[in-house]
């Protein structure tokens, strides 16, 4: 039966890694661009949630929305005006220019939320839920159904509305969506508005799974990153996929190998993927 | 022995055949037209034969040995130079140093000084000495496609595969091309011309083959081609081949 | 010629330093060279090449750890860090082949988990490495404060200069061209008989040798490394920028870049510790969005010309 209870607890994890990754791997997708700034705004959202609890008494999954508002507009901004102007340039020019803006939000963090960690704890409770043997905390159990729940609503989005599919057809193919009147810059702003929007909301739930400070950012991005290889880039699908992967190897990896091992494990099956299916299950051959 | 030996050569992509079961051979010296529809897989086959991709099945053999898997590079060594259809020259150098690579690298015996040295003879060959010393980005697309050529040429091949060479070229420019492929035949080497334009295939070429859904459909002289009924149709399609044949 | 000028002075400049009996300013001068060793190295694949690696720190970090677990065995310290180079180049080569058949941010990506797969491995084998406890490097107690501080400076700048000639040897060879080639079409190249895959290989392999050596004498100057230390992102991040600053593409520009970045970084930790990073950070953007060919092109983007790359 312990076998049924790492699953639960993989998938768990599994969706809120999914919903970590999705909008990293939306802009990974469409724009090209490798967003280091993606675990600091995770981050930021859960200080967001954090401080809304303690002021207002605002529970995590309803500062979601106020956080995914607010970063949009953030996200928005800094596409249109900093990271635009290097879109069409190698590779190395935008991940420098994010990683020095990362640099920039990391120490505005340290500075006003210094570096120790804060956890947020409900008050009351909520406990925890059994089913047989298996026992879930309910706060987790939320956290993983609005995680999929947000990650769903990006789905559709993405499908349904006139801007997600402009979006994925800039993704499929730039050339022909510019010919189709569509405006690049534009939808790259949206997108990326959208990417940290996911972010920060991701951030809103994981403040009630993980301890928050701001180098938590850096094991968040390193997550987004497997979740995208794995899945595949640019598809919600796929980053559900690799998400739900990435959670049942983790947690079935430090079962039988001991957790110091899942990091390695991780790590070493993105360079596997890298090297032999680049592409992730489900994605199809997208930009270099 | 033939010295350019194609048998079943083929190539799928998932359940699709690109190529599919192409049998021929190319003698020295002759100037061969590859024409077919869009998609055909003509630049698929050149592809093929000099290892850019892998074969899925079939054999080619050059000069009697069998490649088995050779990359792009090892078929440089050869002999076998090709073009590409998008032209894509060393942008950050001037037009001696890329004439200078291709000789530095298809061969030995070269110092990157001497290179640049046997670069000039090359370069004036195809009328580009006026722009020797301009970075290639600085260069008109009918420049761009001579100094391709120039790199072709300085591989010292035994056989020139050109993609589309006279695509973006005015009527003076491609004239100029056909003849600086004829005197290149006239010297042994064979030029294989991928090419859409009639004219020109019609003017220079001696042998034409045809290509449609990756399959050989015909091959012989320009003016049997042009009154082969199976290229006809390739072309223009059924309808008008009934039409002509006064159905 | 200028380029050969400018290094001179370089080398020369920091030679000076031990002159001013200054350990302080030999501290500074020693990273300088360090970093300028790891810039000029990221050079090699990353701007000459083309392929944008992050796997710096992941050399280092080898370096570091093969290099000082011979010193606790005794191993001479000449010796250590030959054998870390040796190792490295090796580990590159086998490592290069495979990743260097991805292109972009799949390769940066893929080197930048080297780095962290490293770091696990190294805190996983506590019995080679120490584990998350760290290793202790044996000092030679005989020598004093200052003798020792040169020691290590000379040391980091004779492997300065060896990287420097071997760098600048690398531009104006047969292997230069081929890598300048690959790096602005590599089809192309590959259709006139560059061996892509050979020379890619030999950069990478170059490009982790000087880095691995720096890390051994680094592990030896410090006489204790853990794994967050050495495999540390932004050992892997910094060398990026200093090439940035000077030029990609530049093997003096990188070393110059590398100068500068230090000398910076000095000035601001000790007037802005607490915003440190932050202006880094700012300094990174900026560069990025207004200079991105390095200061080098300061004096065409004031006028209002176009930077030719």
């Amino acid at each position: 039966m312990i076998f049924v209870q790492i699953l639960v607890n993989g998938l768990v994890l599994g969706s809120l890694y999914a919903c970590i990754a999705a909008g990293f791997s939306l802009v990974w997708g469409v724009l090209n661009v490798i967003n280091l700034m993606h675990g600091s705004f995770i981050v930021l959202g859960a200080y967001l949630a954090l401080g809304l609890y303690l002021s207002i008494g605002l529970a995590p999954w309803w500062s979601l929305a106020v956080a995914a508002v607010l970063f949009f507009g953030i996200g928005y901004l800094i596409q249109r005006f900093l990271i635009n102007r290097v879109i069409a340039a190698p590779v190395l020019l935008s991940l420098t220019l994010t990683f020095g803006l990362d640099l920039i939000i990391q120490n505005a963090m340290l500075y006003f939320f210094k570096a120790d960690y804060r956890s947020l704890k409900l008050d009351p409770a909520l406990g925890s839920l059994a089913f047989g043997s298996v026992v879930v905390p309910v706060d987790r159990l939320i956290a993983m159904i609005f995680a999929l729940l947000l990650t769903l609503a990006l789905y559709i989005v993405l499908r349904k509305s006139r801007v997600g599919r402009a979006i994925v057809a800039v993704r499929v193919d730039q050339g022909a969506a510019r010919l189709l009147g569509v405006n690049i810059p534009s939808i790259y702003a949206i997108a990326f508005g959208i990417g940290t929007a996911m972010a920060a909301s991701a951030g809103t739930l994981l403040a009630l799974t993980f301890p928050i400070a701001p180098v938590a950012s850096y094991a968040f991005l390193g997550k987004a990153f497997v979740v995208c290889v794995l899945g595949g880039l640019g598809s919600v699908p796929g980053a559900v996929l690799g998400g739900l992967l990435l959670g049942l190897v983790e947690t079935f990896g430090a079962y039988a190998l001991g957790p110091e091992f899942a990091v390695m494990l991780s790590f070493g099956l993105l360079i596997l993927f890298l090297v032999v299916r680049p592409q992730g299950i489900l994605g199809r051959w997208g930009f270099e | 022995m033939s010295m350019l030996e194609l048998h079943g050569v083929s190539r799928s992509f998932g359940g699709l055949a690109a190529v599919d079961n192409v049998t021929t051979t190319f003698e020295p010296g002759r100037i061969v037209g590859l024409i077919g529809p869009n998609g055909a897989g003509k630049t698929t086959l050149v592809n093929l034969i000099t290892g850019v991709i892998p074969l899925s099945s079939g054999e080619v053999r050059f000069n009697g040995q069998s490649l088995k898997r050779i990359k792009p590079y090892h078929a440089a060594h050869l002999g076998m130079a090709r073009t590409f259809q998008i032209v894509q020259p060393f942008n950050q150098m001037d037009v001696v140093d890329n004439v200078a690579a291709a000789l530095l690298f298809s061969q030995g015996g070269h110092s990157p000084a001497s290179a640049r040295a046997a670069a000039l003879p090359i370069i004036e060959r195809v009328g580009l000495t006026p722009s020797a010393h301009k970075s290639a980005a600085a260069l008109t697309l009918a420049m761009r496609k001579r100094l391709e050529l120039a790199k072709a040429i300085a591989i010292r091949p035994k056989i020139v595969f050109l993609d589309e060479v006279n695509a973006g070229l005015n009527s003076a420019e491609i004239d100029q091309a056909s003849r600086l492929i004829r005197e290149l035949a006239d010297e042994g080497i064979t030029i294989v011309l991928i090419e859409h334009l009639m004219k020109v295939v019609m003017s220079i070429c001696s042998r034409v083959i045809v290509l449609q859904q990756g399959r050989l459909i015909a091959d012989g002289s320009p003016q049997d081609i042009a009154r082969d009924p199976a290229v006809i149709e390739a072309y223009l399609g059924k309808k008008y081949l009934d039409k002509r044949q006064g159905q | 010629m200028s380029k050969y000028i400018i290094l001179g002075v370089v080398l020369v400049g920091l030679a000076a330093a031990p002159l001013t009996g200054d350990t302080y300013l030999m501290r500074m001068a020693t990273l300088a060279c360090m970093y300028a060793v790891m810039a000029a190295s990221w050079n090699l694949i990353g701007g000459l090449t083309g392929y944008p690696s992050f796997g710096t720190a992941a050399f280092f970090g080898l370096g570091a750890y093969t290099s000082g677990i011979l010193a606790t065995l005794d191993v001479a310290l000449p010796i250590s860090i030959a054998v870390a180079g040796v190792v490295a180049f090796v580990v590159a080569a086998i490592i290069g082949f495979i990743l260097l058949r991805l292109k972009g941010h799949y390769f940066a990506i893929a080197t930048l988990a080297c780095v962290e797969l490293l770091r696990e491995i190294a805190n996983s084998a506590t019995d080679l490495t120490g584990g998350g406890m760290g290793l202790n490097i044996p000092r030679n107690a005989d020598l004093g404060i200052f003798a020792e501080a040169s020691l290590f400076f000379f040391a980091m700048w004779g492997l300065l200069a060896l990287t420097a000639l071997v760098c600048l040897m690398v531009e104006r060879s047969k292997i230069g061209f081929a890598l300048a080639c690959i790096r602005q079409a590599e089809g192309a190249a590959e259709m006139i008989g560059v061996n892509s895959t050979l020379y890619k290989t030999l950069a990478f392999a170059l490009s982790g040798v000087f880095v691995a050596m720096a890390g051994g004498v680094y592990a030896s100057w410090v006489h204790y490394i853990e794994p967050g230390d050495v495999f540390d992102i932004l050992l892997t991040i910094k060398p990026v920028v200093m090439a940035l600053i000077g030029g990609v593409g530049s093997t003096v520009g990188a070393i110059v870049g590398a100068i500068v970045y230090i000398a910076a970084e000095e000035v601001i930790w000790r007037n802005y510790l607490d915003f440190s990073s932050g202006i880094i950070g700012l300094t990174v953007v900026g560069l990025v969005l207004f200079l991105p060919h390095g200061l080098g092109s300061l004096h065409l983007r004031l006028r209002g010309k176009a930077v030719t790359p």
